[in-house]
């Protein structure tokens, strides 16, 4: 570590000690912090000592303690002056010194440090021994230039950003008590609704549900986590309504609600729709009497279909082409249609169930054959 | 004598009592309704006001996202229930998140030729990462857990499976159950499993491993390796994501096979 000068650890004139703590190492030594110099003297030899002047330091950060390892201080330089004094390494590679504390009193050290670093009142107050500065020396002023000036930078908007985060999470914790209480309020009129039983009006169960909704509380009643059938969702669905129109027409009559999840959300832009929100709207579909359905698979795989689409009519043509191919797998009957492969498969399995296909089933793949077991008895 | 609580009379008088008890109960409900009402009305200002001053914290910092989502998750509240929701309008939960799940859905599909629809949590992370761009805000995995979880409500068959110390993300409805998700774990270490490895570390007997390993091959989910040395390997591709040094098209990879 060449950033190090033998001194002979006398303060200079104006130089005063800030603090200084035991148990550094370098095997066992002390740490002193001074205005103007990190200063380190070996234990068992006192004669042995060295400095690095605190302006060559860049940045400093804390590496906290572990199982094993006592908590640490990474001290990064600038590269070695030319003019330096002789010390104990001509040379070396690495740019940062780590000085470990054995006996404690990291924080302390690190804060006063920082503090240094800060002041910078080697600056304002030189010293008789050279100590080299990159910038003249400027007394009362702190000037924030250099790499120094932005680490400095960094220094305190990071503390900023510490403060921020600490005043954020007060006022979250306040919100949160807030919230709660309305959790709370929402469960004793859950409860006054069960007790009545069919005494609540419509309009109160509406309002009531869409107060839920506002809050993200689940449905104490239904133990669903949206209020569903509010007025929100009857709109949505009609809105989807139209969206879908031309979609569907263009697929075939049919789309997964993933697709139509995609579709929808990247139509938006801003004030996307979320998942639970899709599916209450589409659980509407029926009951308001729009040319579109909900349908939920055997599998749970859901798609949206066209009133007018007839899956089980495409069954028939489904068979038509299997029986043309002889056998066909998900992947290729999803090419020749032009769909995606899961309705692909989702139309195989109901013309299956239906009593049209059979099926092959093996580690080559799952494989539907027309079932001649129905047709040519 | 006169005797108390008895009789047709004392009837009546006890199913007027019960009825005015109710028609009392349906006062209070009325009021607190109201009350609710006022209240929510408050608790929308204080989140306008919480908004204003740390909408920026929820965008920038996942960590706080992740303290924000647990103090929900604790006093029984969902802010990522529906875009119409506060937490949604007001903070921009919603549509962060909801975003998210449209990408992953993009990535899981785009990949599904080549992993059957099985992808780890660290390849979808930088795959979405990729698709945001240089410019977008950042996303941790923690965010993309939530996502997902929300778009189960879809029925797409999205599962998360934890393996080694990560988790495995699955987006096709494929049929897994413990035997199978066993098998992943297990498979992790090396990107690929073996069945003397399956009877070795699980102590199974050899059908019921094959039958595990079979049913991966049917869903795409493992490729089977005849030429290994000793005997055959299952290699999962979702695992081994290291060893594929470009991309390849669906078409591409049916070309190659003979």
């Amino acid at each position: 570590m060449d950033r190090f000068v033998w001194t002979s650890g006398l303060l200079e004139i104006n130089e005063t000690l800030v603090i200084q703590q035991r148990g550094i190492k370098f095997d066992a030594g002390t740490l002193l912090l001074s205005t103007h110099r990190l200063i380190w003297r070996d234990h068992k030899n006192h004669e042995c000592c060295m400095a690095i002047p605190l302006s060559q330091i860049v940045f400093i950060e804390e590496q906290a303690a572990g199982i094993g390892k006592s908590a640490k201080i990474v001290v990064h330089l600038h590269t070695a002056p030319p003019n330096k004094e002789p010390g104990p390494f001509q040379s070396s590679k690495n740019s940062y010194i780590k000085l470990s504390f054995k006996e404690h009193g990291q924080i302390e050290f690190y804060r006063r440090l920082s503090e240094e670093m800060t002041q910078r009142r080697w600056e304002n107050v030189p010293v008789s021994q050279s100590l080299q500065t990159n910038r003249g020396p400027q007394p009362g002023r702190i000037r924030a230039v250099g790499i120094v000036g932005i680490e400095r930078k960094l220094e305190e908007k990071r503390k900023e950003t510490d403060k921020n985060i600490s005043e954020a999470f007060e006022d979250l914790s306040k919100l949160m008590i807030k919230a709660k209480e309305m959790v709370e309020l929402s469960k004793s009129i859950a409860n006054k609704i069960k007790d009545k039983q069919g005494d609540i009006t419509e309009d109160e169960t509406i309002r009531f549900k869409s107060y839920l909704l506002s809050m993200g509380i689940a449905n104490p009643v239904t133990r669903e986590t949206y209020g569903s059938g509010t007025q929100y969702h009857m709109q949505l669905a009609r809105q989807l309504a139209g969206i879908l129109q031309v979609p569907l027409e263009e697929r075939g009559g049919i789309m997964s609600l993933t697709e139509v999840y995609c579709l929808v959300n990247r139509a938006r832009g801003m004030e996307l729709l979320s998942p639970e929100d899709l599916v209450n709207a589409c659980k509407m579909l029926e009951a308001l009497k729009l040319p579109l359905r909900l349908r939920v698979f055997d599998s749970g795989v859901m798609v949206i279909e066209l009133q007018s689409h007839k899956e089980e009519e495409m069954v028939a043509s489904a068979l038509e082409t299997v029986s043309e191919k002889g056998s066909l797998t998900s992947e290729e009957f999803a090419k020749l249609v032009g769909m995606s492969v899961l309705l692909a498969k989702e139309r195989l399995l109901l013309a299956e169930k239906m009593g049209h296909l059979c099926r092959d089933d093996s580690v080559e793949g799952l494989r539907f054959y027309p079932n001649l077991f129905m047709t040519q008895s | 004598m006169h005797r108390r609580g008895v009789g047709a009379g004392a009837i009546a008088k006890k199913k007027l009592a019960e009825a005015k008890y109710k028609e009392r109960g349906t006062v209070l409900a009325e009021d607190q309704l109201a009350q609710m009402s006022k209240q929510l009305d408050m608790f929308k200002t204080n989140l306008e006001e919480f908004a204003s001053k740390h909408k920026q914290e929820i965008r920038k910092n996942p960590e706080f996202r992740v303290q924000f989502q647990d103090m929900c998750a604790t006093i029984g509240v969902d802010p990522l229930a529906s875009g119409k929701g506060f937490w949604s309008e007001m903070l921009g939960v919603g549509d962060f998140y909801y975003e998210l799940g449209v990408q992953i859905i993009e990535v899981c599909l785009a990949l599904k030729h080549r992993n059957g629809g099985l992808i780890t949590l660290e390849e979808l992370h930088q795959q979405v990462l990729k698709g945001r761009g240089k410019f977008a805000q950042d996303v941790s995995q923690d965010d993309l857990i939530r996502a997902i979880k929300k778009l189960k409500a879809l029925g797409t068959g999205f599962g998360i499976i934890p393996v080694g110390g990560t988790y495995l993300i699955q987006s096709v409805p494929a049929e897994l159950n413990m035997d199978h998700t066993v098998v992943l774990q297990l498979a992790e270490k090396n990107g690929y499993v073996t069945v003397s490895e399956i009877k070795a570390c699980l102590k199974w007997e050899t059908e019921r491993a094959r039958q595990v390993l079979e049913h991966l091959l049917k869903e795409g989910l493992a490729w089977l390796d005849l030429q290994a040395p000793g005997e055959a390997h299952y290699w999962l591709p979702a695992l081994f994501t290291d060893l594929y040094s470009q991309e390849i098209t669906a078409e591409e990879a049916r070309e190659t096979l003979p």
